[in-house]
């Protein structure tokens, strides 16, 4: 474990900063960094964009790159509060329903929007899709935490159990939607199950990070909570945490964010597992450490993958969540195989 | 003080504690003792707050228990169960960081620190503050979960506090066990005690000032260490036939089976 974390933040920041310059410079149109001052220069003082370059990174790059800092942050950060909440290293949104539930709700909405009637739709439109979302993803998980819990004796095979089960309906239910559809929007559903970004907007990016942020601060206050849940439900409860209630606090703020997010942008597997992963070998399991370091990593990995899906096949775009996938598959498996983690029981057992 | 007043609990209709009363005060070491599924850890776990009475009622300081927060509880007492098993690497220290919790906000004090550190000095775990969990046999690892709790038990006011030790010492061997039990002993002042759940009648006969025998639900004998165990009960309580041999030099008893 590094000892060190005055220099492992700066450096993880820093690199944050270097991928997102990185990024926005590299596309189908070249960025320079002092286009990218030119037009912050123009925008901040009120002028319209003079080059194609200024517009094409105030429009699409700059939400673009910012969106997915703050989704990969989000899967991150819920990747260990899942883990903390499931007491197991191997949980993450993707696999425990979260994600598809909230892809579900997000295309329920889609495709069933016209029935709710114009009045509703210009009132709430923008909010419906992620508060369906919501809905979906928190059903969904709640289904599997209900489930894994109820058993007597609770392994991590209950939950994955569970888990794919209820993937399978959410992911069969969204099926069902794009089959409903009509062709425009069949195309935009299918893409919900393996994640774009290529309809980043600034008003996306604002909406997910003020609901971010306020998760980040919720659960960067409990870190003590969380790392007392460690040592089981009932230790956590002799070392003063109302573990029912927190349980439900967490659940909650951490499935609004990553609905929310997966609305927007669709299902991301894995990222929640890779991370935090590879933060516990770097910083070990204290909260107070792994959830920022978390994020930040997280920030920067989704902002490469991007980086990738955009530029592999370039000009076609591959979906990010494929590229998540290939790479977090295999890291699942080993996981998996070093089966220390499958053989203890979580604290599921209220 | 801890008192139960009738206090009952039952779950799906089963009766594990039957109406009891108890009283437990301050500057006496309690060993609750009985056969597998005789109600200690339920007794137990009444005491600490996890377990809410379903008749009666339990005061801590006069005060209903059920009035107190799981916060302010951490405060009061703390509780060392049997096992523990990790899926997270984290180090000895942080581990027994976590006994003071319930004392500070985001980041340790300098005495939070410091009593930590003395904590761990105590159960001898120093050497390994920067090791990772895992990495501990059952005893070392035992020895660290005791640190956390030495380390919550720490108090500068004379408030009273509560140690309670659930089978802390079944995995332990001979030595530890001795070690735990007597470091265990040594904190009980005017305002502490502590309360065991113990399974070796020799470890308790040593350690305790009184002995509370409990059988299907109820406490059934209250001993007091100072005067003689009645020998029939051992019989009545465990099931089995014992002797009782003197030891050389010493006023206590050893109890054989």
């Amino acid at each position: 474990m590094l000892k060190n974390n005055k220099i492992l933040f700066p450096f993880l920041c820093l690199l944050l900063i270097g991928v997102i310059v990185f990024a926005i410079a590299f596309g189908a149109v070249l960025i320079q960094p002092n286009d990218m001052l030119l037009a912050m220069q123009h925008y901040f003082s009120g002028r319209h964009a003079s080059s194609i370059e200024e517009s094409v990174f105030l429009q699409l790059r700059l939400p673009r790159v910012l969106l997915c800092a703050i989704t990969g942050a989000i899967l991150s950060v819920s990747g260990v509060l899942m883990q903390g909440l499931f007491r197991n290293p191997i949980v993450e949104p993707g696999l425990i329903g979260t994600s598809a539930g909230a892809a579900f709700g997000a295309s329920f909405v889609f495709v069933f929007a016209s029935c709710f009637g114009s009045a509703t739709q210009s009132l709430v439109g923008p909010l419906l899709v992620p508060l369906f979302a919501f809905a979906g993803g928190l059903i969904c998980t709640f289904i599997v935490y209900q489930l894994s819990m109820n058993a007597k004796q609770t392994s991590i095979t209950t939950i994955l159990l569970v888990g794919i089960a209820i993937n399978a309906i959410a992911l069969s239910g969204t099926g069902f939607m794009s089959y409903l559809a009509r062709d425009p929007q069949a195309r935009s559903i299918s893409f919900w199950n393996m994640g774009t970004f290529s309809g980043a907007s600034w008003e996306q990016f604002l909406i997910v990070s003020l609901v971010a942020l306020i998760v980040f601060i919720i659960s960067f206050k409990e870190a003590k909570k969380l790392n007392a849940l460690m040592l089981g439900e009932e230790e956590a409860y002799y070392l003063g945490v109302n573990t029912k209630r927190f349980k439900r606090k967490i659940l909650i703020a951490n499935t609004a964010m990553v609905a929310i997010s997966t609305s927007f942008v669709g299902v991301i597997g894995f990222m929640g597992l890779i991370v935090p992963h590879v933060m516990r070998l770097v910083v070990g399991s204290d909260h107070k450490k792994l959830l920022p370091a978390s994020m930040i990593a997280g920030a920067i990995l989704l902002i490469l993958a991007d980086m990738g899906a955009r530029l592999f096949l370039a000009p076609a775009e591959i979906p990010i969540g494929i590229i998540t996938s290939i790479v977090g598959a295999p890291i699942y498996i080993l996981l998996l195989k070093s089966n220390k983690f499958i053989l203890i029981k979580g604290g599921l057992n209220d | 003080m801890i008192d139960f007043f009738q206090t009952s609990f039952s779950i799906n209709k089963k009766q594990l504690l039957h109406p009891t009363d108890l009283q437990i005060v301050p500057n006496e070491f309690l060993v609750i003792m009985g056969a597998n599924g005789a109600g200690k850890s339920t007794l137990l776990k009444l005491m600490a707050g996890l377990l809410k009475p379903s008749k009666g009622k339990i005061n801590f300081e006069n005060i209903d228990l059920t009035n107190y927060s799981a916060a302010e509880l951490a405060k009061k007492r703390a509780v060392l169960s049997q096992h523990y098993q990790y899926a997270f690497p984290l180090t000895a220290k942080e581990i027994a960081m976590m006994g003071r919790y319930p004392f500070y906000n985001a980041t340790p004090t300098v005495l939070d620190e410091s009593i930590v550190c003395n904590a761990m000095e105590i159960m001898e775990v120093t050497n390994f503050a920067n090791r990772s969990y895992e990495s501990l046999s059952g005893g070392e690892a035992q020895k660290v979960q005791m640190s956390r709790v030495l380390a919550q038990m720490f108090t500068q006011n004379k408030e009273q506090k509560y140690l309670l030790l659930d089978e802390p010492v079944s995995h332990l061997d001979i030595k530890f066990q001795h070690q735990l039990l007597s470091i265990a002993k040594s904190i009980i002042t005017p305002q502490t005690a502590v309360i065991a759940v113990l399974h070796d009648l020799n470890l308790a006969l040593k350690y305790a000032d009184r002995i509370i025998f409990m059988k299907e639900g109820s406490i059934i004998y209250e001993h007091k260490t100072s005067e003689d165990l009645p020998f029939a009960l051992i019989k009545d309580v465990f099931g089995i036939d014992a002797s009782l041999i003197e030891i050389p030099n010493q006023q206590r008893k050893l109890v054989v089976f």
